[in-house]
């Protein structure tokens, strides 16, 4: 009896980036992803081609993996006649990632994906805010617990230390309240009813949750949204270039970036100046 | 001084702003505070072009991290009177802010509270300076 002899069957896949809606082949962070584990979730829609023995490899909805946990892959409908389909791949490993069909007897069949910028697809709304600087009030000096003398409405207004946290004096210190708690405020919170209680100390510098802000660099930002300390390009329509997420608060919400100016009323009129808040920015992320 | 229809849009002399501050959408100022005084919002809207910008106080980490970066009035916007659309105005919406801690209490403690809520009361207009 003579042995019947079969080729070896060569099944392949062959993968290309798709251009995301920002028309060129970065991931995008999904627009309802949050942050976890201290990490984005990036998204990168492939094109892929399957063939076995040349031939394509229809109507199948194959199983992928991919070499990071917290990782997927998955094809979003079967392969069509020509034996093509969109692998939807989500990971939130920033580096190198590499995407495996789960069958066997795929050859030459991995792909490496190496991320490290991806675009937000949701745009953000830019906002600003500064420390108030002891130059631009007006009362006249009072005594203060911790700090000594210094204008009256910077310590004690509503726009000023009391209720900013901090402010820049005269003396080219800052300042800031230590028992915000302790203070009592006044009818429309134009100050406080009991300054005599109010005790403030000298700082090194602003700070924001994550250490010190700078100006027009550090942004507030919503966790759930930026990883401490990562870094963003504002882009358009008016660009702002790259920012740090130093700073939270519960004010903050969602794709809201509050962009720290600096020191006084010149910052903000600086901030007006350039063209004020951006509606819909367009945000890519960097990293950290 | 000019008084509209509704007394409580004057004209002042003296409105703080740009002090410690943080910005906000016109917009967004204005229809949060719209159902609060719906004839002054009116009166607003139909008696100014506003600027795309508000000011308003923010509220500090230091003070209180669960509200910080919230904004609060008085808000301060740039506009003109469309009746004398050559002149720069800084045009300032007083509110009455009530805080509340957890347990939804009004309290005058910012740095306990929790959340806040505010209603327009007035609004008065100077001239902007250049």
């Amino acid at each position: 009896m003579i042995p019947r002899l079969h080729a070896p069957t060569e099944r392949k896949i062959q993968y290309s980036l798709k251009a995301s809606e920002f028309g060129d082949k970065l991931p995008i962070i999904p627009s309802d992803s949050k942050v976890q584990r201290g990490s984005v979730l990036f998204r990168l829609d492939l094109d892929i081609v399957a063939t076995r023995d040349g031939a394509p490899l229809a109507n199948e909805l194959l199983q992928f993996r991919v070499s990071w946990p917290q990782s997927h892959a998955r094809l979003l409908t079967p392969t069509n006649s020509a034996g093509k389909a969109t692998l939807r791949f989500e990971t939130r490993h920033a580096g190198k990632n590499t995407v495996f069909p789960l069958m066997q007897g795929f050859s030459n069949s991995a792909f490496n994906i190496e991320i490290t910028e991806a675009w937000y697809q949701a745009p953000f709304k830019i906002t600003a805010y500064n420390c108030c600087d002891e130059d631009d009030f007006t009362e006249p000096l009072v005594e203060a617990k911790g700090v000594g003398k210094h204008k009256k409405d910077f310590l004690f207004g509503g726009r000023g230390v009391i209720m900013q946290g901090t402010g820049l004096g005269s003396d080219g210190r800052y300042i800031q309240i230590t028992n915000p708690k302790s203070l009592s405020w006044k009818p429309h919170y134009a100050g406080v009813s009991n300054p005599e209680a109010a005790v403030f100390k000298y700082v090194d510098n602003v700070h924001g949750t994550y250490g010190v802000v700078e100006a027009d660099l550090s942004i507030a930002f919503d966790p759930e949204i930026l990883p401490p300390h990562h870094r963003v390009n504002i882009v358009g329509p008016r660009a702002l270039g790259e920012r740090r997420g130093d700073d939270t608060g519960g004010g903050i919400k969602g794709h809201h970036f509050d962009n720290y100016v600096g020191v006084g009323r010149s910052a903000m009129q600086a901030w007006e100046s350039a063209g004020g808040n951006i509606v819909s920015a367009k945000v890519k992320y960097l990293g950290k | 001084m000019r008084t509209f229809c509704f007394p409580a849009i004057a004209m002042l002399f003296l409105v703080p702003s740009l002090l410690a501050d943080g910005t906000l959408a016109t917009s967004d100022i204005v229809q949060t505070l719209e159902p609060t005084n719906p004839p002054l919002v009116k009166a607003l809207r139909s008696e100014f072009d506003l600027d795309k910008d508000a000011v308003g106080s923010v509220i500090g980490r230091a003070v209180n991290p669960q509200l910080a970066g919230t904004r609060i009035g008085p808000y301060t916007i740039r506009g003109r009177l469309k009746s004398q659309p050559g002149l720069e105005l800084l045009i300032t919406l007083k509110t009455e802010i009530i805080f509340f801690d957890r347990h939804h209490r009004k309290t005058k403690k910012v740095a306990s509270s929790d959340s806040v809520q505010e209603t327009l009361v007035s609004i008065e207009f100077e001239a902007a300076k250049p």
